[in-house]
């Protein structure tokens, strides 16, 4: 199965198209950036052997939200020599922060030529460090991998570091971003030259939200004993896929992921995980480079790959065997890609830490990709998004029933729920739907993480468990039993979580469009707490089983389940306490909204019932 | 369609800064004995005046509120999630006669249940648990909206999962089922919500916008009065929620300012002399402006008292934006005008009050959502409004039988009557509700065999709690149709049902525990004869009442810290409690509290009016009780291995 995936990748990436010819162009980096004073200038080359004319018809904000500040165009007027160039410049004096792109639009004999332009508002220089920190401290981790305490203090510097970098940006970002500057909600926005081109860099509302869920994730796992060095990858890849918007970064920053996965989870279940993760990484990027190679600007930012009409472009379907289509095959391969990174077969606690992390990164990602980038595919798509949703939803409650007490299992199955409820949302085309697939992605992945760390605290006491037999858990170790109980209620989305309000959102945006699947959605849905919340009801009641009791294990401690550990409190607190804060407050829904204006703006104008 | 032709009889709304405390007391008490469990474990008595504070105080707060209801409601809202699109996620609270009586119910079964409990270990066992249900059931019950009845069902239901005796046959089953199904229920409440949302002429996307901003989404032209006409615009309701101005049903009271009893709504003549009122209820933020004054008041909610006659209203969406604006709207003396939002909500409170209106046809609102109507809303080939009857039904049939021992059953019972006598209450016109109430019959029957099962098998533990599930079928039966009366006969039969638990026990060896079959009987005495007008709201500010229950729960409560006998010394930790207990409630009645008023004779005289036959059969209801129990109450102490 597996060399099947790997061979219909590299046919895929074959059958990428070249960029369209063009009579008019311009000559090196795609986007024109500006400099700190707001100027830039560019070059419009001609390809034809007749002059040619152009003419400035307009400048405007993207996604026909009116420009800030004037923009000049000098000259408005040129007429190009045969295949000749002529030097153009730009100054926008727009407020810094305000607009992140613009867009010069040429007439050129009688179309139109659209000349993205980026603004020179940076202030996200520090953002760079939520990469560049972790990596640093990872190396250190490793290299005191015989000494786990210094390890650990590494580890938690990391995180630390982490937080007050967030708590900087967090100082800096505005809740309050009028969606009319229209910058597609991105905040703190810095560009650094890199080997791959220009790493572009901002924080958005979900971004700004997933980041603080995979800080308390990494400091829960950290304390909770998973691999430091593999814990501090883990942050430094979701932290370049959550603030990075070229596609190049992204697909590095989901490398670091995977590994990062792989460095926790150990080598004996490695080889489980990492071929379909990294398949799915390559799938991703193979989809991106195709929507970038497809595109008619060569642009590289989701931004501006988001301002592509993918229907009507008319270069992709002149220039390539498969013209439209091949859009929804890249979307398809990226979506396939994210689902194997998401579903991946897990071996242990840790293993199920690691990939709830890598599930939330995926969740947004997906987000991001689909109604953002490819909103006119997704829907298109959308009928078989949800039902996709909706068949997930059902198979991860069947699912839960076969995992027979795992934890493991269990939470894997719960994940695959959580994807089906975010399909579900993205293929909803609403924004309810949208903001209920970031919330669970954040929550759900919580949610997992914290089922992870439970599962390790239950079998570090007892051996490999059957949770089923954890009755009267309460009783002996109660703050690991409410532990353990508020994980199973946030990895099935149960009411009172963060995930909830998701799942629900999720169901409700989906009905105007897609009712059919949604009534077997809500059925999948609904069963897919039976089991976990039956486990909870198990330890939160009867008495703990004789057989237990009697065990040698139990033997040293009298009988009795010990109580979690400082460090283990901690650790669940750190993953599990974000999803009762979040559910309880305004926070989530206002992060996602003050993110996604535009975002379901263009998503919402698709297709509404 | 003459616009002045729009009324309704939508109820009026006061503000609570308090009711939250309802649901945070129960919490706090858990988390006191779960706290303080090993000084607790010195003093049976300091452990059950904890476990009795918070539901006694939740209760004494109900009481407060529900003596001055009167055909109003209180609202908290204490929680607001946020706003996406057209839905307002928020942990609303809304206290209406109804909830009042479920809550009640709720809270006199806790505490019955944990004065029945009188092994000290057992009841710091069983004190967080039942606090922790009782919150959920409250939330529950008085959420304003699908999501805290969501989140309320599945706190009580997985608290509520091992209240029951552990190695009960008849409960061994139900105990994890009803935790289970809870995630079921709320998810299913959840997509009745956006069903009947999107019923409501709701389109769910960016048309909508992401605030509460009428002017986007409110073509309600102005001058609506001089124009004299309006033709209900049915492009423009397409888009979303509009404001629509509404003469109350309900007259005002000139002397007071408060809105009479319904009961003189036809009657009722008001003077010249008499001010109006305009009120405006919507998510906060929105400001109500009037002619020639400042901001009149900001949303959540405004009610101002002004000059009968013509006047201009603004309101200004959250966030600023362009106003809305009436001009000339006519206030009658002693009337109110009410800005009434209609349009996709899930607000419990917005979709009674939208579908309460009546333009002279009686549809309004309701032709969207009345399969009689042509142009009534469908979806998967079914009207609109069936749809979204189905999944509350399926909502309270996958919670409301479940639940283990007296207390889970009475607990899960009242989440799943309460959501569907709630749904009931719109008056919604489905065509379901008979198949809902067969659905409901045939389980009770089912279930009746589990009672005879038991009653074969000589367990008088299951007998009660099989007797609550039937018991919760036959009021679910009634609850879409007739849900005054479910609630009614549910939260009596299951006051008399856990005095039946504690007879058949004959476990209490304290004076509350023998003396509760008795109490519990009584209680039900009272809530099937003051059930009834506190429901129609034909009560009036029977404050007194209010005052007298809780200072019976706050004698309950030093009683059970003094010293039973002169050698013990009373204990300081309990007595704190008690002052703290005290002066709760002193602060609760002092801030909802209003002047002790009974209601017209002749009101509640009109209220009882066809009610004979109620009457009768209750009387006779208590007769039986009243014998059953003070028959119980004679029964023997049990002896002292026994006890043990």
């Amino acid at each position: 199965m597996n060399r099947l995936v790997v061979l219909c990748t590299l046919l895929f990436a074959m059958l990428l198209p070249g960029r369209a010819a063009a009579a008019v162009f311009v000559v090196g980096p795609r986007i024109v950036s500006l400099d700190a004073a707001g100027k830039a200038s560019f070059v419009l080359r001609s390809d034809t052997l007749a002059p040619v004319r152009l003419d400035v018809v307009r400048v405007e904000g993207v996604a026909g939200a009116p420009l800030q500040g004037t923009l000049t165009v000098t000259p408005r007027e040129l007429t190009l020599p045969p295949r000749g160039s002529q030097k153009i410049e730009i100054k926008w004096d727009a407020p810094r922060d305000s607009q992140l792109f613009a867009h010069v639009v040429f007439r050129v004999e009688g179309k139109e030529l659209v000349v993205p332009v980026q603004s020179g508002n940076e202030r996200g220089e520090p953002l760079r460090l939520l990469v560049l920190a972790p990596i640093v401290l990872a190396i250190v981790a490793a290299w005191l991998a015989r000494k786990p305490a210094l390890a650990k203090i590494a580890g938690f510097v990391g995180v630390v570091s982490h937080g007050a970098l967030l708590a900087w940006a967090l100082a800096r970002f505005s809740p309050s971003f009028d969606a009319e500057r229209g910058n597609d909600g991105l905040q703190l926005v810095s560009r650094t030259p890199a080997p791959w081109g220009t790493w572009l860099c901002a924080v958005d509302g979900p971004g700004m939200l997933g980041l603080l869920a995979v800080v308390a994730v990494a400091a829960g796992a950290i304390s909770g004993g998973v691999a430091v060095h593999g814990v501090l990858v883990l942050l430094a890849g979701a932290s370049l896929v959550l603030t990075a918007w070229d596609t190049t970064s992204i697909v590095l920053g989901l490398s670091l992921v995977v590994g990062g996965v792989a460095l926790c989870i150990g080598p004996k279940a490695v080889g489980r995980t990492l071929l379909p993760s990294a398949i799915g990484v390559v799938l991703v990027g193979t989809g991106l480079r195709g929507l970038v190679a497809a595109a008619p600007l060569h642009v590289r930012s989701l931004p501006e790959l988001a301002r592509v009409d993918w229907v009507s472009l008319e270069g992709v379907q002149s220039s390539t065997v498969l013209g439209l289509p091949l859009v929804q095959g890249a979307f398809v391969a990226v979506l396939l890609g994210l689902c194997l990174l998401a579903a991946a077969p897990l071996a242990s606690g840790a293993g199920v830490v690691a990939v709830s992390v890598s599930r939330l990164v995926a969740g947004l990602l997906l987000v991001r990709i689909l109604p953002y980038v490819l909103g006119a595919s997704t829907q298109w798509a959308a009928p078989g998004l949800a039902w996709a949703g909706a068949v997930l939803l059902v198979l991860a409650a069947a699912a839960t029933f076969a995992s027979r007490g795992d934890g493991a299992r269990l939470a894997a199955a719960l994940g695959v729920g959580q994807l089906g409820a975010m399909l579900l949302g993205l293929a909803a085309c609403t924004s309810q739907g949208l903001a209920g697939a970031m919330i669970v992605a954040i929550g759900g992945s919580l949610g997992t993480a914290g089922l992870g760390l439970s599962v390790e605290a239950i079998e570090r006491r007892l051996g490999p468990t059957d949770l089923r037999g954890l009755s009267g858990l309460v009783k002996d170790a109660p703050a690991l039993a409410f532990g353990a109980v508020v994980a199973l209620a946030a990895a099935c989305l149960a009411p009172g979580t963060v995930g909830f309000h998701g799942g629900a959102l999720s169901l409700g945006g989906a009905f105007p469009l897609h009712r059919a699947a949604l009534v077997v959605a809500t059925l999948g849905y609904a069963a897919l707490g039976l089991v976990a919340l039956r486990l909870a009801a198990t330890m939160l009641g009867g008495e703990v089983d004789r057989r237990l009791v009697e065990s040698a294990r139990l033997e040293p401690f009298g009988g009795h389940i010990p109580e979690l550990r400082r460090d283990e409190a901690l650790a669940l607190f750190c993953a599990l306490a974000p999803v009762l804060a979040l559910a309880f407050g305004e926070v989530a829904l206002g992060f996602v909204e003050v993110a996604s204006r535009q975002l379901l703006g263009d998503a919402t104008r698709l297709g509404i019932g | 369609m003459s616009f002045q032709s729009l009324t309704g009889d939508v109820a009026l709304v006061s503000p609570s800064g308090v009711l939250r405390l309802a649901v945070l007391a129960p919490l706090a008490s858990a988390l006191a004995a779960a706290s303080f469990r090993p000084r607790l474990q010195q003093s049976a008595r300091e452990a059950r005046a904890v476990a009795v504070s918070g539901p006694l105080f939740a209760g004494a707060v109900i009481v407060m509120h529900a003596s001055s209801l009167a055909g109003r409601q209180f609202v908290d809202g204490p929680l607001r999630l946020g706003r996406v699109g057209s839905f307002e996620l928020s942990l609303s609270l809304l206290l209406d006669g109804r909830a009042a009586l479920l809550t009640l119910g709720a809270c006199a079964l806790a505490v019955a249940e944990l004065v029945r409990t009188t092994d000290l270990d057992r009841l710091l066992d069983r004190t967080p648990r039942v606090g922790i249900a009782l919150m959920g059931v409250l939330l529950a019950v008085l959420g304003d909206g699908p999501l805290p009845f969501a989140i309320g069902a599945t706190i009580a239901a997985l608290a509520a999962s091992s209240l029951g005796p552990v190695a009960s046959i008849s409960s061994g089953v139900a105990r994890p089922l009803g935790a289970s199904l809870a995630h079921a229920s709320g998810v299913l409440a959840m997509v009745g919500g956006f069903v009947l949302a999107w019923g409501l002429g709701g389109s769910f996307g960016i048309r909508v916008g992401h605030e509460p901003d009428y002017t986007r989404r409110n073509p309600v032209p102005a001058e609506i009065y001089t124009a004299s006409e309006l033709g209900y615009d049915a492009e423009a309701s397409a888009v979303g929620p509009e404001l629509w101005p509404v003469l109350v049903g309900l007259p005002v009271s000139a002397a007071t300012g408060t809105p009479g009893p319904k009961a003189l709504a036809s009657g009722g003549m008001p003077t010249l002399a008499s001010p109006g009122w305009v009120s405006f209820v919507s998510a906060p933020g929105s400001r109500l402006f009037l002619k020639g004054t400042e901001a009149a008041g900001t949303s959540p909610i405004v009610r101002r008292e002004i000059p009968s006659g013509f006047v201009d209203m603004e309101i200004e969406p959250r966030g600023g934006g362009r106003r809305v604006r009436f001009r000339a709207v006519q206030v009658p003396p002693g009337r109110e005008i009410a800005i009434v939002a209609v349009g996709p909500t899930l607000s419990f409170r917005e979709l009674s009050a939208q579908l309460a209106l009546d333009d002279g046809t009686g549809r309004f609102v309701r032709r969207t959502l009345d399969p009689e109507a042509p142009e009534h809303r469908r979806a998967l080939g079914v009207p609109v409004v069936d749809l979204g009857v189905l999944a509350f039904a399926l909502a309270a049939l996958a919670i409301a039988l479940l639940g283990s021992g007296t207390l889970g059953v009475g607990l899960h019972a009242i989440l799943g009557v309460g959501l569907l006598a709630r749904v009931g209450g719109f008056g919604l016109p489905t065509r379901l509700a008979s198949a809902v109430a067969l659905v409901f019959v045939l389980s009770g029957l089912a279930l009746l065999a589990r009672v005879l099962v038991a009653i074969r098998r000589r367990d008088e533990v299951a007998i009660p709690a099989e007797l609550s599930r039937v018991l919760a079928a036959l009021a679910a039966a009634g609850a879409l149709a007739v849900p005054n009366a479910a609630s009614l006969l549910l939260v009596g039969g299951l006051l008399a049902l856990a005095g039946l638990e504690g007879l058949t026990k004959g476990a209490g060896h304290t004076l509350e525990a023998r003396l509760l079959p008795v109490v519990t009987g009584v209680l039900a005495v009272v809530v099937l004869v003051l059930g009834r007008p506190l429901l129609v709201g034909a009560v009036g500010k029977l404050s007194g009442l209010g005052l007298v229950l809780g200072l019976s729960g706050l004698v309950l409560a030093v009683r059970s810290v003094s010293p039973a006998k002169r050698k013990k010394k009373a204990s300081p930790f309990g007595a704190r409690m008690a002052a703290a207990l005290a002066a709760l409630a002193a602060l609760t009645g002092l801030l909802v509290g209003d002047p002790v008023r009974i209601a017209p004779a002749e009101v509640l005289l009109r209220t009882f009016q066809g009610a004979g036959t109620d009457l009768a059969v209750t009387g006779l209801f208590a007769l039986a009780l009243v014998v059953s129990w003070v028959v119980g109450a004679r029964l023997p102490e049990p002896a002292p291995e026994a006890q043990a």
